[in-house]
């Protein structure tokens, strides 16, 4: 009996009954379609975390106000306005000379339309110090970033990200220009060179003015969003989120941690927090794909044990003509996994459909996602569809060997 | 000696109530010969073919096909044997009708190791000996009854066995494509190939050079063709 008749048959099995087949078929397509999207997802996410570190390093320290528990998310992170750290403070961490930090910036941030003559455009300005680029590993393209006399002197003047300075000038030249920012006109001076989306901040589409600018003339507030502080080394990031919580802790008076009015996290911290929470989600697909594969399983049984059924006479028949008990099990088996092989095929076009959506998607929010399909995940859910029909279609597939073959060619 | 049987039982055993089909039967058949198993329905000529041609075993007695004891064989050797030495026609022709007719007539070398294109080639002969190369092609339900059995005739020959089991062949057939189909016998026992025919009716039996009457579980008489049945005896079977 060779293995293309029983495939061939498989097929017309299929065939002959579309609709019954598909829905049979679709818990498979299903199963193998999460299998397809929890593994590549996985890669994809990784992806995105290097990147992030890539563009603005893992070396770095963030520092917010406000008390966090060791694992939860700052309450900053809840739109809490918390104003318990001061651009004092920064200056006393960078002036206290501790050997491995390398640069620091202070930052607020705020959003509004800005205007250039008529073209508005919404977007996120931020308030920071000169040193920003340095810190946030940061090219500029053209013209340069503010001076520190610029930061603490109330200087009108703006850094573009590169996609801003696309959407307002196209290719117009943007340095000198005057606009428009909470009706106080600023005049650009340099522009950023293009880092791509990033999922904590995403550069390209922000503005950058001089902190105490930021602070006095656009948000009235004194206090600081965040602080950030390069570290030379990563080793050394723990030793220096110590110190500079001792240096807060002296400065804000606090003899016991738990009072903290701020928090010292790295960013390798929060990226592993998002990772854990694409994580929750692959694990949720995962059970979605072996629930489904489960319940498909059956499914197939269930049409093969109908197909076994049906063909009683032609059963009897094979086994009339010589066929062994061995030759009957291996043509169902065969049948039973050429129709989860074929859900699986769909199930792996459907993952690959679909992560191309996903992708779309999220670049055009403006993260940076690429498009990967692991290879593993095809082979593997290649393998899962024809382990599943191994594994559920050898009991109709021993049901159709024991039929006694009088009873069978008599059946009607 | 081709086949010998002696003292073959068969019981069939439903819900421990025991019902002994076949009570004692023996007789030995030649190879190339014509043999009809005649009885009314009911009679055990059915298990009795069906023992004969290795789908079923006995329960007693013993049979030697070819010298070897039929009793001691596996599951897997009388698939085997179903395989090599028996071709099977069937009252209700059993094709696949998914499958084509030429398909149809090389499924029983897919249980053996024939190449594909020796597959090919003698599945072609035999259809064209049945003249039937026209149909090759053909679905199995497009054809006319007399051309069904023709095709399951080329089927049984396929593997070139040593017996032919044809079981009430002419049953769902015209006369005319009846006799068409007897006379393919005919000409295959001429050929030398061993036939036994199982029916119920005297015409059809009356084609084969010897008559084995079977009746409740018994052997009422085995005759050449030169004992012609009486027509009290016909009264008989009819009962």
């Amino acid at each position: 009996m060779d293995i293309f008749e029983s495939m061939q048959n498989a097929w017309k099995v299929i065939v002959r009954n579309k609709m019954r087949s598909f829905l049979t078929m679709l818990g498979i397509i299903i199963g193998i379609t999460a299998v397809i999207i929890v593994l590549s997802v996985g890669e994809s996410v990784q992806g995105l975390i290097l990147n992030e570190v890539k563009s603005i390093g893992s070396n770095l320290i963030g520092i917010l106000p406000g008390h966090a528990e060791e694992d939860g998310p700052p309450s900053a992170a809840f739109g809490v306005v918390i104003t318990t750290l001061k651009y004092e403070d920064g200056e006393a961490i960078l002036n206290s000379g501790y050997e491995h930090i390398e640069s620091l910036a202070m930052y607020v941030s705020g959003s509004d339309i800005i205007s250039l003559n008529d073209k508005k455009a919404s977007a996120t300005f931020y308030g920071t110090t000169a040193s920003y680029p340095d810190v946030q590993n940061s090219i500029v393209e053209k013209g340069r970033f503010f001076t520190k006399e610029e930061e603490i002197g109330n200087a009108k003047v703006v850094v573009l990200g590169s996609k801003v300075a696309e959407d307002l000038f196209d290719d117009q030249e943007p340095l000198g220009m005057k606009i428009k920012i909470k009706k106080t006109n600023f005049t650009v001076i340099g522009v950023l060179k293009s880092k791509g989306g990033g999922l904590i901040q995403n550069e390209d589409t922000n503005l950058f003015v001089p902190i105490k600018t930021a602070q006095n003339v656009l948000l009235g507030i004194n206090h600081l969003g965040f602080i950030r502080v390069k570290v030379d080394k990563p080793e050394n990031i723990d030793g220096t989120m110590e110190y500079i919580s001792g240096i807060l802790r002296d400065r804000h008076n606090i003899d016991n941690p738990s009072e903290d009015d701020f928090n010292v996290r790295s960013v390798a911290q929060a990226l592993e927090t998002i990772g854990s929470i694409t994580n929750a989600l692959r694990f949720f697909l995962a059970a979605v794909a072996a629930i489904s594969l489960v319940v498909g399983g059956f499914g197939i049984m269930n049409i093969m044990l109908a197909t076994v059924q049906e063909r009683t006479k032609e059963i009897g028949l094979r086994k009339a003509i010589g066929a062994k008990n061995a030759d009957i099990v291996r043509q169902f088996l065969i049948e039973a996994v050429t129709i989860t092989f074929i859900s699986g095929i769909i199930g792996i076009i459907t993952g690959a459909l679909l992560l191309f959506l996903i992708s779309t998607v999220v670049n055009a929010m403006g993260y940076y996602w690429e498009l990967i399909i692991s290879p593993w995940s095809i082979i593997l859910g290649c393998l899962v569809s024809i382990g599943i029909g191994l594994i559920f279609g050898i009991a109709p597939a021993q049901k159709a060997a024991t039929l006694n073959p009088i009873e069978a060619l008599r059946y009607e | 000696m081709l086949i010998r049987v002696k003292d073959l039982e068969k019981d069939f055993i439903n819900d421990e109530v025991v019902t002994p089909v076949l009570k004692g039967v023996t007789f030995d058949i030649d190879k190339g010969e014509f043999v009809s198993i005649m009885g009314p329905s009911g009679s055990g000529k059915s298990t009795l073919m069906h023992i004969l041609s290795f789908l079923d075993k006995p329960t007693g007695g013993t049979y030697f096909f070819e010298g070897r004891d039929v009793s001691q064989l596996s599951d897997d050797e009388l698939a085997e044997m179903r395989s090599k030495k028996v071709g099977f026609i069937f009252q209700s022709f059993n094709l696949l009708n998914r499958s084509s007719v030429l398909e149809n007539v090389i499924l029983p070398l897919v249980y053996t190791d024939t190449s594909a294109s020796e597959r090919d080639r003698r599945a072609k002969s035999l259809l064209e000996q049945v003249g039937l190369s026209h149909r090759l092609n053909y679905s199995p339900n497009k054809l006319s009854g007399g051309e069904k059995q023709r095709v399951a005739i080329a089927r049984a020959l396929i593997n070139d066995p040593e017996v032919i089991f044809a079981d009430e062949p002419t049953g769902n057939l015209d006369s005319k494509s009846g006799a068409q189909v007897m006379k393919i016998l005919q000409d295959l026992n001429d050929k030398g190939h061993t036939i036994i025919l199982v029916t119920h009716e005297k015409s059809t039996a009356e084609h084969a050079e010897r008559i084995i009457r079977v009746k409740d579980g018994n052997i009422l008489d085995d005759c050449k063709v030169d004992c012609r049945l009486r027509a009290d005896d016909e009264e008989e079977l009819r009962k």
